[in-house]
């Protein structure tokens, strides 16, 4: 992730979302998503995304299609239902983790 | 702009100039970089031969040559490769190790409280016919993965996994040696017996491995007139 190392403990929510949207998708397709989505913020690199796939692949959070698309083979991606579970979960973590970031980032004071 | 055949061709030797012959990692990178260069060539207006220059930096990294001492030191191969079966058998090596070790003190306690030099015969044998049986199927599976003709990331992992353990099933086969000779009353000891017990537990990762090559493989023969 050239962007920041901040966004590297959410790799695996971020594409488990993405995932989640788009029903099965593919490396290349997923890097273009977020690209698309940020544009252009924040950019995964292969050799954190690839990574981050096969991890989620082993932990059974995702199955694997192989088509062949132009010529050549295509390793597509989607959610096992574990993995719909897990993203529910993984989901409320990060937003947990992004309100307590923000109140400490941005504290709203008040008086009791 | 989709990408002619000569041009698949052109990465598919890169890959194979790197090492990265795996089919289930292969084909990804292979997709990854033929779309990325299509995608130059689109909007950049680049050449094919100057895209694929620019893709090859990219993946110049992630496709090094390394090993890893999970794996073994003896094996290398590109950084995506080797940190992906490294990865694989941490996992594995975990379970090996609890179950080995629950086993070892559970087990370990009773024999040692035991005196019949029969229990400790029965178990030399034991341990010893079971070592050889778990040795004939990994030479058996070997064999079965060689006749697949398909590299996948996880007949890499077998191999390294057979040449660094199988060797064990020999050199501590209580029949064969007494390297340990734990098998007898007044030698046995915890870590002796530990050692066997890892040696035992760590039999299934064998199978693991091949079923996992097996599963890869079922995904891209389902896909017709495949090119491998």
């Amino acid at each position: 992730m050239a962007k920041s190392k901040l966004y590297k403990g959410s790799l695996n929510t971020i594409i488990l979302k993405l995932l989640d949207e788009g029903e099965k998708m593919y490396g290349y397709e997923i890097t273009q998503k977020v690209k698309e989505i940020t544009k252009g913020e924040l950019k995964i690199t292969e050799g954190a995304l690839y990574p981050a796939l096969h991890k989620l692949e082993a932990e059974g959070l995702l199955d694997v299609e192989v088509a062949r698309v132009d010529n050549r083979l295509r390793k597509y991606y989607k959610l096992t239902e574990q993995g719909v579970r897990e993203k529910i979960n993984r989901l409320a973590e990060l937003e947990d983790f992004i309100r307590n970031m923000e109140q400490l980032v941005n504290p709203k004071w008040s008086i009791n | 702009m989709k990408l002619e055949q000569e041009q698949l061709d052109v990465i598919s030797s890169y890959l194979y100039k790197k090492g990265l012959v795996q089919i289930d990692l292969k084909m990804e990178v292979l997709d990854h970089m033929a779309n990325s260069i299509e995608k130059r060539m689109e909007t950049c207006g680049d050449t094919f031969s100057d895209a694929f220059k620019s893709e090859g930096l990219i993946w110049e990294r992630e496709l090094s040559n390394i090993s890893n001492p999970i794996i073994g030191l003896l094996f290398s191969g590109p950084k995506m490769l080797i940190n992906k079966c490294a990865r694989e058998l941490k996992i594995y090596y975990v379970y090996t190790i609890i179950g080995a070790l629950l086993f070892t003190v559970v087990f370990g306690s009773i024999l040692k409280n035991s005196n019949s030099n029969n229990v400790f015969e029965f178990l030399r044998h034991l341990y010893g016919y079971v070592f050889i049986i778990i040795l004939f199927f990994i030479i058996t599976i070997h064999f079965a993965i060689k006749r697949t003709q398909i590299k996948s990331s996880f007949s890499f992992l077998y191999k390294t996994q057979a040449v660094g353990f199988g060797f064990f099933y020999l050199v501590y086969n209580p029949l064969l040696t007494d390297i340990l000779s734990v098998f007898k009353n007044e030698n046995f000891t915890y870590i002796s017996f530990l050692i066997y017990n890892l040696i035992l537990f760590l039999s299934p990762i064998f199978f693991i491995i091949y079923k996992q090559h097996l599963r890869v493989l079922k995904k891209i023969r389902a896909i017709k007139n495949v090119e491998l």
